[in-house]
This record gives structure tokens, sequence and C-alpha cells, in this order.
């Protein structure tokens, strides 16, 4: 033993204490997000609810929904709106000659089960039991309902998540719900969270705010149990709720209609009495005005020109009368821009697939004279439910219910009265209030995308789009639903999920 | 054991015997010349009398005196690029000394992970740079120092803004989604800062290759590691030395675009531009002649300026070496340039014969001024060589009113090129510190516990202020201020065992290490600036604020690790090294990760059948395996959170800025990726050491990459990170140096090659993923134009064939293009649905088009000397990869002049010259290139002169950096890598894309060196 250095095992020794001084601390590897909220601490509150409805509308008004995608895969896909494209993922939408990982397809599809996760974690995390959750649990309820909505009818049989997403489990075995069970899942989540909504969140302003009111889950209400009434469920037994419910929004007394059917696409108007529901764009990101906006095909006619991706159709425009106010209210025929004369729109854009064709008067404005200020973008936004569209229902429901009736009639008159259009007489046959009906549609909503789904419900999309100019070089009866994105397969999803045709 | 034990105490006793002689010795003075090899001279060499603060330095003819108190004493020579001697005194009073150089010698010592090692008895894969071929030519970032110096080391310059980093890659990319640069090792402190870096305070460098060598750095190793030490004062005379740079930059190549007159030309024939009424708002065009030249109104020849000292010297106990540094480079583009002052200073305090403290202080302060490049279009207004590339030169800068001129398409956000130099200041400041106390206590003959605590702290500052002229700031005005500050605390115990026992030696290392790095973001941007007289300074002016966050970020490592060597004769060599990590930032299941390396060397030159051998004077064969790591994620991406500060509207016009979003999944499994590399190589030396040769083959497997996973949609969460996937690199490595001539002439000349071969093995199920650079600004057909593919490397292109282009109607109905027309490019018909040509051109025609890996890289270096004078040419080339350039069919060039027409329709070149509307072959190029990275010819002072004027050394010299480069890329530069500053997945996988760079340049500088 004498053999050992001392010395040098004290020294060690002392070393080690040393060393050992700096390992005291055991939660060193452990991580307090400072900056970070979870789950388990969000929200907790009335305020904390709000920052979750405010941006779970982020995906929606980007161009991955309302600013582009959901206008080629809701818009451009009917028989009433056309492309300025002449090849690529635009132009297929409109041709049906799109493949399955056509991006307008994905986006809508990723961004709907987005929106779908948030609302879920709305109605997961929040406390049932709080009377301040309880119109927030049922945003979420309408936000879920209000998605669903498109992808049942855009896609037809999908995945159906009532809750959030919290871990990841590649092995879960996925199924579809049908449509019928779809259905059913809006519907109940609706009737339970139409009168947990406020009437409206802003006070005593019937402002329009981008959140759920009483009156927007009711309109979607109405409109899920007039489509559950058609095509595919064909449950006739919901036409008397689709009736009831959009008597319900009329007899709320809450909104009423804008006197100038022109004047209410304005950006300034947006939000007015007749808005229920709209998908609200910050003026810094919103694309649908210079989306909207006509291109010259010669020089000097138009100042200050758009990208004009998406355009009228001349068909349609010829099937308006020239004294109802919707047709220049609906269409740019001659686009006035001071000092410069008008163009007409035989002057729109330079590279045309279909000739040329009149533009989108919805969606020309941006709320100033200097179009190119911030980048060109305007807080133009999508109408989701405006109050015409109650009349609508009404006399379309009204007419299944009880027949031609005058309260029918009367519902149609009111829209075409404050169009100066002609006033429909009593005394036509069921068949041929339906058939106007479904005209109205198009005079009061045209390229506010009502009419794809109105032609899947009325079981008319295979007629229509197989003889529609555009559409008959792709369109085939499958078609009538978009296939699940290809990137679903991509990351593990079981091929034969896919819609059938694809 | 009794014979062991024994041995240690003779050895205690011997030990013991020598103090208590070495105390009652007596005094007497030494004298001798210290000469090289070829019987110089050499002046300035450090002698010292070991274990004391005794020294000496040698005068001008290398005569050198010295006092000794002892008699059993040793004198230690040391002097920079030459090995270091220790001889015994004896009763000798006279002592002439020949000192090796480095290169020449094989007692080189190698600093290697937490230690070092003789480079004869390493057993893994070390590439040496040698500093002091690095003294001519400037080299203003530290990473030009390796560029081409080294097999496995890619250094390329991704970036020629100035200041910008180079990306450095030893043995290719090992990760997706993580940083791939190596780790930087300064002093013995892991986590440099390469930028705090100067070159000139170079003192040696090392980088660690294989596994064996940077296992010791578990997590932070799989990328190789490059290990630096800074220089030290010396005892002796104080030295003083200054050196000065300064010359001209230029753009290397401009682009050979439209003049005025062709233009004109074009739009004239142009069915879809109505000429001259789609000019109508061009108040003063120019129609014939040049017209404009936007590259000339946006680059200019710019200045550079560096000047150098440092101040070195030793006292007693002491030693100290400071200096300070200064840079200022203009850049080529108007309004971008670099400053950068930086400062070290080194103080060695030797406490007592058994005690050292050591304090390294090193900071600097850059300033810069950026301009736009490498970005998409979209919002963004463009980045402004491309704008200079594709605005009209029929378009003068100014309009008749003084304003600038805007694009010919008046739809397009594109700003005016000048507009944007002048009209966007965007200031990115840094400042740094760092301080390392170390402490080297010599507890036993055998035993060392060095200890060491760095405090460092930088903040990064970025003050945008874009002018409300330019569209790119939505005609508002726009500010935008960017402020991190990140500390960081690091602390270092390690002690080290080394015993020699005949003829076994061993050593043993045992280490422990704690890191804790703190961060803090502060973001604000605003916009509506109703003057831009005050720009960023005043962000009070603006109207609404646009977005404002602040982001806090901990992270801590936690290590303990040791190391095993034994050798026996020098002959046999055995190293084995094991680590432990603990880090804050993986889940909770897998809070610490296990690194293990080990390795074998045999030199069979000192085998007896070798051992006689004239011409082979060195052989060694080493063999290693290992595991390394990565942790390469940011903190807290293993818990669940909100994405916050999402922008939305409430319908009432003001934006509110607040939202939030659930973005990210708990991932509870989170881990390392783990790298396994084997590596063999051998070193050779032949002819006296005239020859040497290292040649390396590897191969390396990562697993467990860290990979953002695409998710199934209906998650509604896009990705998450997960540990899938793996990826592998072969590679090899030859490296040769050889003195050609070493007379009166010599001729000392290095080169080396480098092959890697890159294959993704797994992406967590996904046979290909396609990925999506910002490439997509450019159209829909851009939004998919790079692929990974399972078997294949990364940095591939994907799109269409081109075949030609239409050049009638029957070419027309051959094929089904869509929107196909005559004299627009075709597409060559792949595949279709079911794998074979079906003459429809559609997505199923799409393939790999290109890769952005070269086949291979070398460097070659040649030094010249002739008497006073001194010539280096240093090459760096990369062989066989693409680079993929989208503008390339919509900018101005002259091919478009050539494009086809109705009275022009015998040629190959589309319409306009437009390469297509979808990603496709003809926008791919081969960049193979060959640098002359810098001609230098030098001329040193003779002795004679450098007296008369009281230097100790003078020389003065020119170069050409980056003047010549061989290379068929019709590109700016065929280095660039337009994501190279973008997230790490952009930079590793996103390779190869040219999007509006910084154009290549080249540098003509003088300049001089002195020290007195």
């Amino acid at each position: 033993m004498r053999n050992f250095d001392y010395k040098t095992i004290f020294k060690v020794l002392v070393v080690f204490t040393f060393i050992t001084m700096f390992m005291g601390c055991e939660d060193f590897l452990e991580e307090n997000p400072e900056s970070n909220l979870g789950p388990e601490n969000f929200p907790q509150s009335a305020e904390d609810a709000d920052l979750i409805v405010g941006g779970m509308t982020r995906p929606l008004y980007r161009s991955v929904f309302a600013s582009r995608a959901f206008v080629f895969v809701a818009g451009v896909s009917d028989d009433e709106m056309t492309v300025y494209n002449t090849s690529g993922d635009r132009y297929d939408m409109d041709q049906y000659t799109y493949t399955t990982d056509n991006i307008h397809i994905r986006q809508v599809y990723e961004t709907c089960y987005q929106v779908i996760n948030q609302a879920n974690s709305l109605v997961a995390y929040l406390p049932s039991d709080q009377e301040w959750a309880k119109p927030y649990i049922a945003t979420g309820r309408f936000y879920r309902s209000w998605m669903y909505s498109y992808l049942v009818r855009l896609y037809g049989p999908s995945i159906l998540r009532d809750t959030p997403t919290e871990e990841i489990d590649f092995d879960e075995e996925i199924t579809k719900a049908s449509e019928e069970e779809i259905y059913n899942f809006i519907i109940n989540d609706l009737e339970q969270a139409q009168n947990d909504l406020p009437i409206n969140w802003t006070g005593n302003d019937s402002r329009d705010d981008g959140r759920p009111t009483q009156g927007a889950a009711k309109m979607l209400l109405a409109k899920m149990y007039i489509s559950s009434a058609g095509y595919p469920v064909n449950n006739s037994e919901n036409w008397v709720k689709g009736l009831d419910k959009a008597q319900e929004v009329i007899d709320s007394g809450v909104y009423s209609l804008m006197p100038d059917f022109e004047d209410m696409f304005l950006i300034a108007n947006q939000n007015r009495e007749e808005s229920i529901f709209s998908i609200q764009v910050p003026i810094t990101e919103g694309l649908l005005s210079m989306s909207f906006r006509p291109r010259q095909r010669t020089s000097g006619i138009i100042d200050n020109q758009g990208w004009y991706l998406f355009c009228g159709s001349e068909d349609l425009l010829d099937t308006f009368s020239d004294n109802d106010d919707r047709k220049e209210g609906t269409f740019l025929i001659n686009l006035e821009q001071e000092p410069s004369p008008p163009a007409n729109y035989l002057d729109f854009r330079y590279n045309s697939a279909y000739g040329q064709v009149p533009g989108v008067q919805k969606y020309q404005d941006f709320d100033r004279d200097n179009i190119s200020d911030y980048a060109f973008r305007s807080a133009m936004g999508i109408k989701i439910f405006r109050y015409a569209e109650a009349f609508l229902i009404k006399a379309e429901a009204e007419n299944e219910v009880n027949g031609p009736t005058a309260v029918a009639i009367e519902a149609i008159n009111a829209l075409r009265s404050r169009a100066n259009a002609d006033q429909i007489s009593i005394g036509i046959s069921q068949d041929e209030l339906r058939e106007i009906i479904h005209e109205e549609w198009t005079f009061e909503f045209a390229y506010e995308f009502k009419r794809r789904f109105n032609m899947l419900r009325w079981g008319i999309i295979d007629d229509v789009l197989s003889s529609d100019t555009r559409a008959i070089n792709g369109y085939a009866p499958y078609k009538k639903y978009f296939p699940i994105p290809q990137s679903a397969f991509d990351s593990g999803l079981d091929p034969s999920l896919q819609n059938p045709g694809y | 054991m009794r014979t062991k034990k024994s041995k240690i105490f003779i050895t205690v006793q011997v030990v013991l015997l020598l103090f208590c002689v070495n105390y009652v010795s007596a005094q007497k003075t030494v004298t001798g010349t210290v000469m090289s090899k070829d019987l110089k001279p050499i002046p300035g060499v450090n002698i010292l009398l070991e274990d004391t603060n005794t020294g000496a330095t040698t005068d001008f003819d290398g005569n050198y005196s010295i006092t000794i108190n002892k008699s059993k004493a040793f004198l230690v020579f040391s002097y920079l690029g030459y090995v270091t001697q220790r001889v015994a005194i004896g009763s000798k009073r006279e002592l002439d000394v020949i000192l090796l150089e480095d290169t020449e010698a094989l007692d080189e010592v190698v600093l290697i992970g937490y230690g070092s090692s003789l480079k004869k008895d390493l057993t893994s894969s070390v590439s040496v740079i040698d500093v002091k071929d690095l003294s001519t030519g400037q080299t203003p970032r530290f990473e030009q120092m390796l560029t081409g110096r080294a097999a496995g080391v890619n250094v390329s310059s991704v970036n020629t803004e100035p200041g910008a980093a180079l990306k450095i890659r030893i043995r290719g990319n090992n990760s997706l989604t993580g940083d791939n640069s190596p780790l930087l090792v300064v002093d013995g402190v892991l986590g440099g800062d390469f930028e705090a870096l100067n070159p000139n305070d170079i003192e040696s460098m090392q980088i660690l290759k294989d596994a064996s060598a940077t296992s010791i750095y578990g997590s932070q190793g799989a990328n190789g590691v490059i290990i630096v030490t800074t220089k030290q004062g010396k005892i002796g005379k104080l030295s003083i030395g200054f050196s000065s740079t300064g010359g001209v930059q230029k753009v290397r190549k401009k682009l050979d675009l439209l003049t005025a007159e062709e233009h004109v030309a074009i739009l004239q024939d142009d069915p879809n531009f109505d000429f001259p009424g789609d000019i109508d708002g061009l108040t003063n065009p120019i129609l014939s002649g040049e017209g404009t030249d936007w590259q000339d109104e946006i680059f200019q020849t710019a200045s550079y300026q560096n000047y150098h000292i440092d101040v070195k010297g030793g006292v007693g106990n002491l030693r100290a070496y400071t200096s300070i540094d200064y840079l200022n480079q203009e850049g080529v583009i108007k309004g971008s340039d670099y400053k950068k002052l930086n400062g070290r200073a080194n103080i060695s305090y030797r406490a007592s014969n058994k005690l050292t403290v050591k304090n390294n202080l090193a900071f600097y302060n850059t300033e810069s001024n950026q301009v736009r490049t490498n970005e998409g279009y979209g919002s963004l207004g463009g980045p402004v060589t491309i704008n200079a590339a594709s605005f009209s030169p029929i378009i003068p800068v100014f309009a008749e009113d003084g304003t600038y001129n805007g694009p010919l398409n008046t739809a397009s956000i594109r700003d005016n090129p000048v507009a944007l130099v002048d009209n966007l200041d965007d200031l990115y400041t840094q400042n740094y510190f760092r301080n390392v106390l170390s402490t080297k206590w010599k507890m036993s003959k055998n035993l060392t516990y060095d200890f060491s605590y760095t405090f460092s702290n930088r903040t990064i500052d970025n003050k945008r202020y874009t002018s409300k002229i330019l569209r790119r700031a939505l005609n508002l005005g726009e500010a935008r201020l960017d402020n991190r500050q990140i500390n960081t605390w690091q602390l270092r115990n390690l002690l080290t065992y080394k015993k020699n026992i005949d003829n076994h030696n061993f050593s043993v290392l045992l280490g422990h290490e704690m890191l804790e790095n703190k961060s803090f973001r502060t973001i604000i941007e605003a916009s509506g600036f109703p003057t831009d007289a005050l720009g960023y300074n005043a962000i009070q002016l603006a109207d609404q604020i646009l977005e404002y966050s602040t982001t806090d970020s901990v992270n801590s490592l936690l290590s303990f690790f040791t190391r095993f060597t034994y050798g026996y004769k020098d002959k046999y060599l055995l190293s084995f090294s094991a680590r432990a990590d603990g880090s804050s930032k993986f889940a909770a299941n897998n809070k610490w990760g296990y690194f293990s390396a080990g390795s074998l060397a045999w030199v069979a030159s000192e085998e007896p059948f070798l051992k006689e051998n004239s011409t082979i004077n060195f052989l060694k064969f080493r063999t290693s395996y290992g595991e390394t790591g990565s942790q390469a994620i940011n903190p807290y991406q293993s818990l669940a959170a909100y994405s916050l500060g999402q922008l939305y509207s409430d319908g009432s016009g003001s934006l509110n800025t607040n939202g939030a979003i659930i973005d990210r999944v708990a991932n509870p499994n989170l881990k390392w990726e783990t790298t396994v590399q084997f590596d063999f190589g051998l070193d050779l030396e032949l002819f006296d050491g005239k020859i040497g040769i290292v040649a390396d083959y590897y191969n390396k497997q990562t697993t467990d990459l860290l990979f953002n996973r695409r998710l199934l949609p209906h998650t509604g969460i896009a990705d998450q990170v997960q540990n899938i996937g793996s990826m592998e690199n072969i590679g090899y490595e030859f490296a040769l140096d050889a003195v050609v001539f070493d007379k009166d002439f010599k001729w000392n000349t290095s080169g080396n090659i480098s092959i890697v071969k890159n294959k993704v093995l797994d992406l967590g199920g996904e046979d290909d993923l396609f990925l999506v650079p910002p490439s997509g600004s450019r159209g829909s057909g851009f939004s998919t134009t790079g692929i990974l593919r399972v078997g294949e490397p990364i940095g591939n292109f994907f799109g269409y064939v081109a075949d030609g282009i239409f050049r009638s109607q029957e070419d027309l109905d051959a094929i089904d293009q869509p929107g196909g027309v005559i004299g627009d490019v075709r597409y060559k018909d792949i595949s279709g649905p079911d794998g074979v040509p079906d003459g429809i051109i559609d997505d199923n025609d799409r393939k790999i088009i290109g890769n952005a890996l070269p086949d291979f890289t070398f460097g070659f270096s040649n030094d010249f000397r002739y008497k006073n004078f001194e010539l280096n040419v240093l090459m760096q080339g990369s062989i066989g990869f693409d680079v993929v350039r989208f503008d390339k069919g919509r900018i101005l060039n002259k091919e478009r002049f050539d494009g086809w027409r109705e009275d022009n329709t015998d040629t190959n070149i589309p319409r306009n010259g437009f390469l297509g509307n979808v990603a496709n072959s003809n926008y791919v190029e081969d960049a193979s290139f060959v640098k002359f990275k810098n001609i230098s010819i030098g001329y040193n002072f003779s002795t004679s002169t450098i007296e008369k004027l009281g230097l100790s050394s003078l020389k003065i010299y020119v170069s050409a950096i980056d003047a010549i480069v061989l290379t068929k890329y019709t590109g700016y530069d065929p280095e660039i890598n337009s994501y190279s500053s973008g997230d790490n997945f952009q930079q590793n996988v996103s390779i190869g894309y040219d999007s509006g760079g910084y154009p290549g340049i080249s540098q003509y500088v003088m300049g001089l060196n002195l020290s007195f």
C-alpha cells in the first residue's frame, strides 16, 4: 500500500468533488418553454378562445383556400366560371382533366381538415360546464360542420374526426364515413351549436366579424337539411326542417336585404346587414380582387391590369335579362376607369382559351384608387351566407313541401324586386317553379360558389357537365366527387380508400 | 501486479530524486545557434528551460544565449512551423540545434478531441492544414483557408455576398433537416463561431473526419470537427506584426443581354405585345442603340481593405498575444458591404511549475449592408440581380419627372433594380464576445487536470426599411427590426493520464461537459410610413403593426466521456472512446444518447521487413468504426404547441395579429440522428518524406434521420419531426504532398481528390418525396422541382425532359401536349399511367433531370520559391454536377433574339427564348468548374534590407482571387446555392438552385506583411 501516491489520489478526489458540484441540478435537461403555449395550458378563457378562432381563419383566407384553391375547386369546376390559363393545374380544374395530385384539390382537402382539427380542439379543450366557454365550443362545432359540409359535397364519403390530433399513430385503421353519416354528424353538431352561439358577437352592431352567429349556424343547418334532402342521401323529410330553419333566420329580424345589389359587393359594404357569415380577409393578404381583375388584349385599354385568373362566361351573361340589375352586378361588361375610356370585355386578356369573356363584377373592388398599394392585395372576402339565401332556401323548400304556393313565390319575388327584375306570377306548376328557382339561384348567386353544390344535390351535375363546353373534355360521372389527394396516399393512406373511378 | 507496483514506485522515486538534484545545481550560461536542415539560421526561435520560466529567443543569425541554474536540465526549442525539440544540456556550454520543419517530421503533434497525439501515433483520419502555407493572399473568412486544402473537406462559396458564410461539408451530407456543418472547436471550446476566427490569429488547424476521431464529441460530432488553436505569446523579445491588404473586386462575368434595339425588334414581333401601344406608360423609352445596361446600373468596382496588428511576447510567468483586425469590403452590387472589427487577447500565466492559468478573449463586431438576392418573386418584388436581367433595356432608370421607371408589365410586382438598390436599407449587425478561462494542473507526472469555463454572448441585429416607392413594401413603407441575444456558458473538466512502460504507451481520458444556451429574439414589423425620412429609426411613425413577437429559447447539454489509447512499440496502436450526452431538446423517452468508437492502426514501416527500406519511410494502415450523433433540431420540437401571432381580420379594416393555431403535436420519442462510420486508410511517406500520400475509404450510414414527416391530411397537422429514414455516404479520398524541387528553386505541390456517393436509403415508408423550393413563385409548373427518392442521392431536380421545339403542325399532332403551339418547347413522352409512353404529356412524363452533387471534387496547390520570390497557385474543382436556373428563360438574354419566329423557323430555341412554363431539362445546366482560387506572387525582402529598416521580416505580394474560372455554366457563378440561407432542410436538399444569386467576384489585392 505504501506504493500508492496518496497525494495524487487526494487531488483526484478533490477534482471529482468539484465536478459533481455541477451535477446537482436534476432538472438541467428538462424543457420549460417560456414562449410557447400548448394544449395543456391554453385556452383557458374567452380571450384565449378568441385567439384560436382568429387563428383558425388564417388557412381559410389564404391562397390554400379562399384566395385561390377554393375558387378553383368550388367555382371553376362549375359551368359558370372560366379560367384564363390554357394549361396546368388551373386549366385542368375547368376542363376536368385534373389528376389526383392537382394542387387545388389537395389544398382544399388539407385546409378543411386543418380547420377541423383546430375546431376539434376548441370543442375538446374548453370546459363545457363554464358559461363563457359555450359560444366558443359552439363555434368549434360550427367550424367543423362547415368544413365537413365542403368535404362531403366535394369529396363524398370522408374520414370523420371529432377529436383533436394529439399523437400520431401510423398503425391506426382508417375508414371513411358515408355521406349520410357525415350529414348526420353535421346536423347533430349544428343543432347543438345554434342556440349557444350569440346573435352577434359585436354587441348592438350587427356587423359580421367572421365569427359564426346563431344566424350562421341556422343558415348552414338549413342548407344541410335541404342538401341531405337531395342527392345522394335523398332524405326528403329534411325539406320541411330546412324550410323551418330558413324561416327562423328570416324571423330573427337581425338581417335585411341591402337595397342595391351591385353595391353589396363593395369591400366597404361586405359585412353589413345582408351578411350572415363570410371569410374575412386581411387587406395585406387577399388575392381575390387581383385574381378577378382583367388583363388586356391590346394595349392602352386597361390602366391597372390584373391577373384575370378567374373569368365569367358569355353564355351565362346571355341568360340574364337586361332589366335585371343583377346582370351588371354579376358581370363586368365594361370596365369603367376614369380618366381613360371604359374597356369592353372584348378587349380583356390576351391569351384566351375560350375567346373573350366578361369578367366577374362581384370581385372587382379594391376599396381604393391605387390598386398597386398593398402589392395588389385587398380585403375582398368570400360571402358564405348572405340573407338572400334564406329566401331561396325557403322558396325551394316550400315548393317541395307545399307546392307552388304564394309563400314560395313571394320569397323569390323579394329578391327579384330588389333587382328590379320582373315578378314571378302565381299560378305556375310545381315543376315550373322548381325550374324558376334553380335559375334564380344563378341569377342571385352566380360566382358565389353555390352552383356546383346545387347541381350535386339536384342530381343534375352529370347532365350539365357532360354537355358543358369546357368540362366535356374530361368529365365523367365519377368526377362529381374530387379524388382524395395523392398526397394522402403518399403519406401512407390505404389506396383502397380512393374514391371510385380514380 | 507486484512488478507493476514497484515500477510505479521506482518512477516516483526517480522523479523526486531529479527534483532534489535540480534544486542544488549551479548557474551557467549556454550559447549556440539554431538552424534549419539546410543549415540556415532561424531567427526568433523560442527557447525555454524546461519546467522554469527562463527563456530566450534567437537573434537574426539564429544565435542565442541562456542562463541555466541547474545541471540536469533540458532546453525546449520551439518555432512556428518547426517541430519543437527538447535537448538535454548535460555539461555542455555550447549547443547547436537543427530544427526540422513540420512537414518533414513524423513527430508532428496533432490536436485531437480533448487532447493531442503524435501524428505517427494517430489511429484515425485527421487532416492537418498547414497554416504557414496560407500566409499569402487575403482570406477574410476562416472557411476560405480550408478551400481545396484537404481531402474530404468541401468548401463552397454558395453566396458571394460580402461577409457571407461558406458552406463546409466534411465527407458529404449526413442529415436532411439537421445542420450538416462541422463542429468548430476553438482552443478546446466546442461550438465556435466561424466568423469569430480571424485567419491571422490561427496557430494550427486540424480536421477530424472519421468516427474514431469525432465520436468523442458525441451528439455534436457527426459532421466532422475542425479543431483550431489560436496564437500564444512567446517568452522573449516583444514582437509586433503588421499586415495590410488592399485591392479591388469586380463582377467576374456579366450576362450577355439584349440591347434596346434588339428588344424593340422582339417586342414588335410578339403577337401578345402591342408595340408601341403597350409602352405608352413609359414617357422616355430608348428605342435604339444599347439602351439601359441594368447590370452596369447596379454593379460597381468595389474596394477591399484589411489591416491587422498583433503584439506578442512574454516575460517571466506571463505570456500574451493580442491582435486587432479591421476589414472593410464593399460589395460589387451597389449598396452592399461588410465591415468587421475583431480582436483577441490570449494571456497565459504560469502560476507555478504545475499550474497554468489561461484566459482567451475574443470579440468582433460586424456591420453589413445587404441587398436583396436569392429570393422568390411573389410579393417580394424580385431579387435585384434577376430584376436587372429582366428589366427591359428600353426603360431608362428614371422617368422624365425624376421618378423611377417601373417594369413594362404594369401588373408585375417587380421593382426597378436601381430603386431596389437605392431604397432598401438592410443593415445586419453582429456583436460577439467570448471569454475562455482555463487552468491546467499537473497533478502528478502522469496526471493532468484541465478545467475551463467559457462564456459567450452574441447579438444579431437586423434592421430593414423598405421605402414607400418599392412595390415590395406594398407602396406603404415597411420597417422590420429583428434582434437576437444569445448567451452561452460551457464548463469542462478533463482528467488525462498518460504513461509509458517499456514498449507500452497508454493514456486514459475522463471528461465532463455542461452547456447551456439561452436566446431571446424580438421582431417588430410595421408598415404605413407617412415619410421615408427616418426609416427604421422611427418605427413609431408607422400606422400599422404587421408582426411583433418575442421568442425565448433555452437548451442544455450534459455530457460524460472517456477515451483510452494504447500503443505497442509505436507499431500497433489502438484507441477506444465513449460518450454519453443528455440533451434538453429531446423527448422525455430519449433524453440520453450513447456514442462509442474504436480504431486500430498498424505502422508497417516499423516492422523489420520495412524498417531499413530506403524508399518507404513510413507506412501505416488504420481502420476505425464508430457512432456519432446529431441533435440539430430546435428546442421544444418534441412538445405540442400552438403557433402564435397569426394574422387575421375581423372585417373592421384593422388587422389582428395575435391568432393562435395548433401546428405541432407532441412526439415523446424524438431523439438523435446516429451516424455509423467505417473508415479504412493508409498513410505513406516515400523518399525521405518528399512524397506523402494519404488515402481513405469510408462508409457512413445515418439512421433515425430527423425528418419533417408529412402526416395524413385528416390529422389536420401538416407534418411532424420524427426519426425516420436513413441515408448513406460512401467515399474515397486521396491526398498527395510532394516536394518536387528543394534546391534554390523550390516547388512543393499538393493535391487531393474526394468522391462522395450519397444515397437516400429510407424515407420512412415513402418512395418519393417532392420538394417545394421557393421556385414555386415562378408559377404552378415550378412548384415541385426537386425530389428525394429512395435509392437516389439528394440534390435531384425533377421535371420534364425538353425535346426541342414544335416546328410544324405535324409535330403538334404527333403528341398531346396541353397548350402546345408551334415554336413552344416540346417535351418527351417518357411514360403514361401504365408505365409506357401514351402519347400524352402529363405528370407521368416527369423524371429526374439533374443532380447538384458533384461526381468528384479536387484541390490542387503549388508553391514555387526562388530566392526571395514565391508563387502560389491554388485550384479548386468540382466536376459533374448540375445547377438549375429557372430565370434563364425569363431574363432578356440574347438567345431570345434567336428564338423561333415566323421568319426564323430553323432554330431549336423556343419562341421568345422562353424555356417552358414547367420545370424541365432546358433549365438544367452542367455547372462543373475549375476555379483558380488564388494566384499569388510574393517577395520576401532579404535579411540585410530588413535589418536596415529595423524590421525582422518584410514581405509584399499581389494576389488574384477567383480571377479565372473554367466552366460552361451560363449564369453568374456555378457554386451558387440560392437556398443556402434558408432553413436547414432547404440548405441540405434544395441545392444547386440559382435564383437570383449575388454575382461571382474576382478580387485583385496587394498586401504587405511586416514584423519588428
